[in-house]
Formats: structure tokens, sequence, C-alpha cells
């Protein structure tokens, strides 16, 4: 959009555009963008001028001559390919051709994990597992606990034999 | 060498298998714009040589790499960049103030007796022109040198060059503006245009 908008006040300004003249040229510019310069060309010389100035500028750049490389740049290569065999090791080789298995591969990825996932229900809540000897445990801490809170009204000795008792039962 | 996808196809894929006849058909077939562009990267006939001497040499030793996902030629100019570049990195101090066309002799002979064709004079002008068109251009920075190479020697697309150098179409196009802004310039002092 800024750079439409800069274009656009270029034209309007009458500001003469290289970029835009050689964008012309090259058939680059859009149709609305081609109506306006080509009206700019008809009605103002310095455009002209501008736009032949770009054309033979762009000719020059299209004329540049090409040059054919010399005959013995191959003779270098072949020597050079020759004595060098290429570098393809096997593991890259495998590689090359398991490339065009991938998406297999992924898929086959895919069902294995869900047959896991059906097979080992890991989704279900973990029950706590309480062994016997944790709920022997709790039992003798249990009649301590008894003995030495739920008997606190009673008078000191019989709390102490019961505790007594109960500890040592 | 007339270029057929299909038949490009076939010699990469005999290449990726060790072949170096089909290298060579590959070499007959790129070498010129190799060449061109190297000779124009680097503003020396000697150096050129070896830089294509490189590029295939690597063309040969990493096509297995390449797995028809862009074009060949995109491919290759990248190869291109890529050697120019250690060209540049390894002569930092080297500075290109000659142009060295020692081929632009054998296109137009200049000065044959029998030859009935343009005044000589004519010639040496347009021989002289090409020069200062061609320093011109390699006054350019780098960048711009690229990018302009690749769009008005190698007649490439903006979506090819931007797939060689890596970036962005708005990069492509807004740095192809800045080397054109540099080289009217350069072309206007020297009064060619």
């Amino acid at each position: 959009m800024k750079r439409w908008l800069r274009r656009y006040v270029a034209v309007r300004s009458e500001k003469i555009s290289a970029d835009l003249l050689r964008r012309y040229i090259e058939n680059e510019l859009s149709e609305k963008e081609r109506m306006d310069v080509q009206s700019r060309l008809e009605n103002s010389k310095a455009w002209m001028m501008e736009y032949e100035r770009t054309q033979k500028y762009l000719s020059l750049l299209h004329a540049l001559p090409s040059h054919s490389a010399p005959d013995r740049i191959w003779s270098h290569i072949a020597r050079e390919v020759r004595s060098i065999p290429p570098k393809r090791p096997e593991w890259i080789w495998l590689y090359a051709n398991l490339r065009h298995v991938k998406n297999f591969a992924y898929g086959m990825a895919v069902v294995l994990l869900l047959i896991l996932g059906l097979r080992f229900p890991f989704s279900e809540p973990a029950y706590q597992v309480v062994t016997i000897q944790d709920m022997n445990r709790y039992r003798a801490e249990a009649e301590s606990f008894v003995a030495n809170h739920e008997l606190a009204c009673e008078s000191l000795l019989p709390r102490e034999s019961l505790i007594a008792y109960y500890t040592y039962k | 060498m007339n270029r057929d996808p299909k038949e490009e196809q076939k010699l990469i894929t005999l290449c990726q298998e060790g072949n170096i006849e089909a290298l060579e058909r590959l070499y007959r077939c790129f070498s010129q714009d190799v060449y061109n562009m190297a000779l124009r990267m680097t503003g020396s006939s000697d150096i050129a040589e070896e830089v294509t001497q490189e590029v295939f040499i690597s063309v040969f030793k990493d096509i297995w790499r390449f797995q028809f996902q862009s074009s060949f030629t995109t491919w290759l100019y990248r190869i291109v960049m890529r050697r120019s570049a250690d060209f540049f990195r390894k002569n930092k101090h080297h500075l290109v103030r000659s142009v060295d066309w020692e081929n632009s002799d054998q296109h137009n002979p200049p000065f044959e007796i029998d030859d009935p064709g343009p005044n000589p004079c004519d010639v040496a002008f347009e021989n002289e022109r090409e020069q200062l068109i061609e320093y011109a251009i390699l006054s350019l920075s780098k960048k711009q040198r690229t990018i302009l190479l690749l769009r008005y020697v190698q007649n490439l697309s903006y979506e090819e060059i931007a797939g060689i150098l890596r970036c962005r179409l708005g990069t492509v196009k807004s740095r192809l503006n800045r080397a054109h802004r540099s080289l009217e310039r350069k072309l206007s002092e020297m009064k060619i245009i």
C-alpha cells in the first residue's frame, strides 16, 4: 500500500521515475499504472527523453556479450573427477532411498502408538496401593493415638496402664 | 545445447550414479552460463576458469544432495555464488582494478584486413564501450552485481533469483532497483548514457 502510494505520488507530482519507466519497459506494471505512464510519455517531453535514456541503458545491459568457457576447463575437471571417486557413503545412499518411504513410516508409527494406547489404557486413574504392612502400621499408630488422645480425660494411672497394655499387647 | 527438462533430469540421475559422461554433458549445457557469471563476478578470466572448474567438481561431488525439489539451475547458481564468495573471502586483499577480458578479443576480432565488415574504429570503440560497461558492473557492490547479472546476463526471473539468493521477492526487487540506480549513475559519469 505504502509502495503503491509512493509510486502514485511520484507519477502525480510530475517527478520522472526511472524505476517506473524501467518497469514499464520490462512490462512489470499493472494495467492502470501502464496507462498512466503512457499518458505521461505522450504529454511530457521530459518523460519521453528519460524513457529513451532508460531504454538505451537497458539495451546496453541486454547486449552484454557472452563469453564461451575455454575447452581446457573440461580436461581439468575430468582429470580431477576421475581421481576423486564420488563421495557417497552407503548410509547416505540408504537415507536417499529411505526418504521415499518416510510418509509410510510416519503413518505406521502413528498406528503403532494408537494400538499401544488401546492395549495399555494409560488414561485410567491410578488407584492408591496400600500394602498389608502399611495397614498394620496404621493400625498400630491408631492404637497409640487412641491411647494418647482418646484417653486424655482418664486419670493418669488408668491411662498409663491402658497405654502400656495397648503398646505391649 | 538445448535444455530439455526430461533430458536434464536423466543426466542428473546418471550423474548421481557417478557417470562422468553425464557430467560432461551437463558441463556442455551449463558451462557457458557458469563461466560468464564467474567472469563477471570476479573480473578475471583466470579466476573465472578456476571457479568454473571448482563449481563442476562440487556438482559431481555433491549431486547426490540434489533432490529435484528446486530447479537444477537454481542449485547450480547457488554453488557458483558460494564458490565466488569463497574466492572473495580468500582474496580479501585482492582489489579488482582492471578488467581482464582476454576472451573478448576472440569474439570480436578487431583488425582483419580481408574482413569487409564494420569499420575497425567502430569495433575498437564498441569494444572500449563494452569494457567500460563491464568495469562499471564490476565496481558495483557484490550484492548489487550478483543480482544484476542474474537478472540481465542469465535472464532469470525474480522468483528464480529469490530462490538462488534465498531471500524474499521484495528484497530482490528493491536490491535490483538500488543496483540499477548505482549503475546508471556510474554509466552517466562515464558518459555512456
